[in-house]
């Protein structure tokens, strides 16, 4: 999801290749040996893998005419940028993947893993607050930039969610500005590319309950 | 950015991710604090850097923070750019390279190297020491395969994977104690096995390393065992 919104913000003509997880390709078993995962950029032939590389190395591939990229140009606002995506990767998807595993799970495990979800999104929207002095409703400002796009999957990720683990998020007293992103990402001409949740919903019954059967 | 430049790196000599951070501030020539860090009872100062992660290493360049060893990596060689050393190639598919192999080390090493110093039983000791000769042996190819054979994966002089990697080679005599092997007997790495003499002898990587000699750390580490052992 990722790649594909950083290429259509960049205006970068692609060809989607499915794949069958369960029945790997030749051309992703050579594009990724080492992981042997989704997704890959294939530019000429040549393969990126891992989704904050991808949406780089789309920044750096296909430089913005008005100068206005994923990344700043500045080397802190970059490190910023970068530091925020890493969070995005590593905790906003995990915490809500536990609040679907905690909810096969006791009451206790199902409070604790949604107290996490809340404070996860509670800290993504306080960096919306301080990022570029609060100017929105993207953490790019006023236009999607490197940490919008790792987050554009919870467009679809998290209704899905929602729906399975019973997960309430206190949008209107808590998230605000998240809720605003929301809306304004959905909004945004880029993620028309992005699969629609119900069809996530029943990617995630199928996939992810089962391994939580334990 | 000359003398007016304030930089501080917090760090603990425990940490082959920071030491990353002093590689590349040495390689670059920039003058630095270092502020060894207690775990174990937070400083105000990284508490007040780092919120989000508590944790180490933090570069605090005229007081702003930056943390995540491979962002400060990267932040180092855009804030202090300089012809002759900069850590990624110039071409945006060369780079994409280089730091799937850095996003590697990290995804990889950390965790096999961690699993043969904690594991609680010798089977999962077992695993760990596989897993870590696994990683070795790919890191091998890519430098054969990726990055034309050395000396370094830099080529002729160190860069970004350099830098993430050669860290971890203080840790080598732990892991090796441990888990009662010899690395560059059990791993088949006739390249990464140079590189790791080589790299070593760059003066801005010994001069890092040598905060951590590997002696101290297997003392350290025997040490935080015993101590497990006899108060459980």
């Amino acid at each position: 999801m990722r790649a594909e919104v950083a290429l259509v913000l960049k205006g970068v003509d692609y060809e989607k290749v499915p794949q069958d997880l369960s029945n790997k390709s030749e051309l992703l078993l050579n594009s990724n040996p080492v992981y042997r995962k989704v997704p890959v950029l294939l530019h000429n032939g040549k393969a990126v893998c891992e989704s904050g590389i991808i949406v780089e190395y789309v920044d750096e591939a296909w430089p913005s005419a008005d100068g206005d990229n994923l990344l700043p140009a500045d080397a802190y606002g970059r490190a910023m940028a970068r530091f925020w995506a890493d969070f995005v990767d590593k905790k906003v998807f995990d915490a809500l993947l536990g609040t679907l595993k905690a909810s096969k799970g006791t009451e206790e495990e199902k409070a604790a893993a949604e107290e996490n979800a809340v404070a996860v999104m509670s800290t993504l929207e306080e960096a919306l607050m301080k990022g570029k002095g609060g100017e929105g409703p993207f953490f790019g400002g006023a236009r999607m930039g490197l940490v919008d796009v790792m987050l554009v999957p919870l467009l679809v990720w998290l209704p899905a969610f929602e729906e399975l683990a019973q997960l309430s998020l206190p949008w209107a007293n808590k998230l605000p500005r998240l809720e605003a992103w929301f809306a304004a990402s959905k909004a945004h001409p880029s993620t028309a590319v992005l699969p629609e949740p119900p069809k996530v919903s029943e990617f995630a019954i199928k996939v992810f309950l089962p391994r939580f059967a334990n | 950015m000359p003398s007016s430049d304030q930089v501080q790196v917090l760090n603990t000599w425990l940490s082959m991710f920071g030491l990353r951070v002093v590689i590349a501030l040495k390689a670059k020539g920039v003058h630095y604090e270092y502020l060894e860090q207690d775990l174990q009872n937070k400083s105000q100062l990284l508490l007040e850097s780092n919120p989000i992660h508590k944790k180490i290493p933090v570069l605090i360049h005229n007081g702003k923070p930056v943390c995540e060893s491979l962002i400060i990596l990267k932040y180092i060689d855009e804030a202090w750019p300089s012809a002759d050393a900069s850590f990624l190639p110039k071409d945006p598919y060369d780079r994409a390279v280089t730091l799937f192999w850095a996003d590697y080390i990290d995804k990889k090493m950390y965790d096999a190297g961690s699993r043969i110093i904690r594991s609680p039983d010798a089977e999962q000791r077992d695993q760990g020491k596989k897993d870590f000769i696994e990683v070795l042996e790919t890191l091998d190819g890519a430098l054969g395969d990726v990055f034309g054979g050395g000396p370094f994966f830099g080529g002729q002089s160190i860069g970004f994977v350099d830098i993430a990697l050669a860290p971890f080679l203080c840790w080598f005599e732990v892991y090796e104690a441990l888990g009662e092997f010899k690395v560059w007997e059990a791993a088949k790495c006739p390249l990464l096995s140079k590189w790791a003499e080589a790299v070593w002898e760059v003066p801005c990587v010994k001069e890092a390393l040598s905060i951590a000699p590997p002696h101290k750390l297997v003392e350290f580490v025997q040490a935080m065992r015993k101590k497990m052992q006899a108060g459980s």
